[in-house]
């Protein structure tokens, strides 16, 4: 009961915490990775890329996150259910303008499937699919880019009680909408982790974790002619730290290479804060 | 002088002040029954795989928890052992034990008990 107090005043706080707003408001946010590619981080997995964990079945989940690239904020609030132990549903809420502007940036519904897994004492090795489909729903112009997008990719990752490593591919496939196509997208990553202290069950832990995090951005329109394609590469320091049934979760993502050429200087980093809640 | 009329052996309070004290603070406390209770030994005890951390180990430890007739668990991940005790009078099957522990996400590789006493 107070696990469950003490998760909720949390949630409470984020939730009534000043949104970070888009710096210059009523701009069409550019077709970065960023609005389809956040918010989908879950339990001990990266938090840049993915991981094949899900949860137990008849379980609960509630995420909310911010996540910051250049000038862009996006304020994701997800949902989890286990359906079964391998099966995850995951309902994403990303906001991506202030909620006084009345408007969402999309949501969408994921899927994780832990098609396969190795267990041994204090291992578990898994391989998961995961698929999803994201609904632009905002009414302000210029917030949502394009039409539905469709989610797809694999996933495979090893978590011992010192290390951990996780490798994803998954890519979106981007619809047109009212003359906006936000392209296509294709992301790869890699993560490596290590637990500094094993820690006992009752007792708060810490995982740190070095994500590799590639982006390759197909065409797009935004806007009357405009074209873009890039590529992107990052590196990501990042944190689990997880007491009971509440973890905190953050990371900053460097930009290693950009296709773009020299980009501005407020892109160069990825900031990530979230907190996850279970029951 | 005393009220008997004896006057008090030089030093006797100088010895037995301390030895009071020591006594309270050597001699152990008596259990309380919540104590007992926790120093007994389970009367289940799982082998589990997959056990690496303690965020995941959450949902095992719901859902044993939710079976009837049980009244604790502790997990010890680096012994991968889920220890469990339960109410007096009940017995918890096996099969859902291994239930639990399957849709917790986990495998369960042993179910040991405790002897009947």
């Amino acid at each position: 009961m107070r696990r469950a107090a003490v998760g909720s005043a949390a949630i409470a706080a984020l939730l009534l915490a000043p949104v970070p707003v888009c710096a210059q408001f009523g701009r069409p946010l550019s077709p970065r990775a960023l609005p389809e590619m956040a918010g989908a981080r879950n339990l001990h997995e990266p938090v840049f890329g993915i991981g094949p964990h899900t949860t137990w079945r008849g379980g609960y989940g509630l995420e909310v996150g911010v996540e910051s690239e250049g000038d862009e904020r996006v304020f994701d609030v997800e949902l989890l259910y286990g359906v079964t132990e391998t099966l995850t549903l995951t309902v994403v809420l990303p906001f991506s303008r202030p909620l006084s502007d009345g408007s969402l940036g999309s949501v969408g519904l994921r899927a994780k499937w832990r098609l396969w897994s190795r267990f041994a004492p204090g291992l578990l090795d898994a391989v998961a699919l995961v698929g999803g489909l994201t609904v632009p729903r905002s009414v302000a112009e210029g917030v949502e880019q394009g039409g539905p997008r469709l989610l797809a990719g694999a996933t495979a990752g090893r978590e011992s009680r010192r290390w951990y490593a996780f490798a994803g591919l998954r890519g979106t496939l981007a619809t047109e909408s009212g003359g906006v196509d936000p392209g296509d997208m294709l992301a790869a990553d890699a993560a490596w982790g290590v637990r500094p202290v094993l820690s006992s069950y009752e007792a708060p832990d810490l995982v740190l974790l070095v994500e590799l995090n590639a982006r390759r951005r197909g065409a797009s329109r935004t806007g009357p002619g405009e074209t873009a394609k890039w590529n992107e590469v990052s590196l990501a320091p990042a944190f689990l730290f997880s007491y009971q049934n509440v973890m905190l979760k953050g990371g900053l993502g460097l930009v290693l290479h950009d296709s773009r050429g020299a980009p501005d200087e407020s892109s160069d980093l990825k900031l990530l804060a979230a907190m996850e809640v279970h029951w | 002088m005393n009220r008997h009329g004896s006057a008090p052996r030089p030093g006797t309070g100088r010895v037995w002040t301390p030895l009071l004290l020591a006594t309270f603070l050597i001699v152990p406390a008596p259990a309380t029954a919540q104590e007992a209770e926790q120093e007994r030994a389970p009367d289940i005890e799982l082998r589990v795989d997959g056990l690496a951390c303690p965020f995941c180990a959450q949902g095992l430890e719901k859902k044993l928890m939710s079976l009837e007739g049980t009244e604790r668990v502790t997990v010890l991940l680096d012994d991968s052992l889920v220890r469990v005790w339960t109410l007096p009078g009940s017995y918890v099957e096996d099969d859902p034990i291994e239930k639990a522990v399957k849709d917790a996400g986990f495998l369960l590789r042993e179910i040991r008990r405790r002897p009947p006493s």
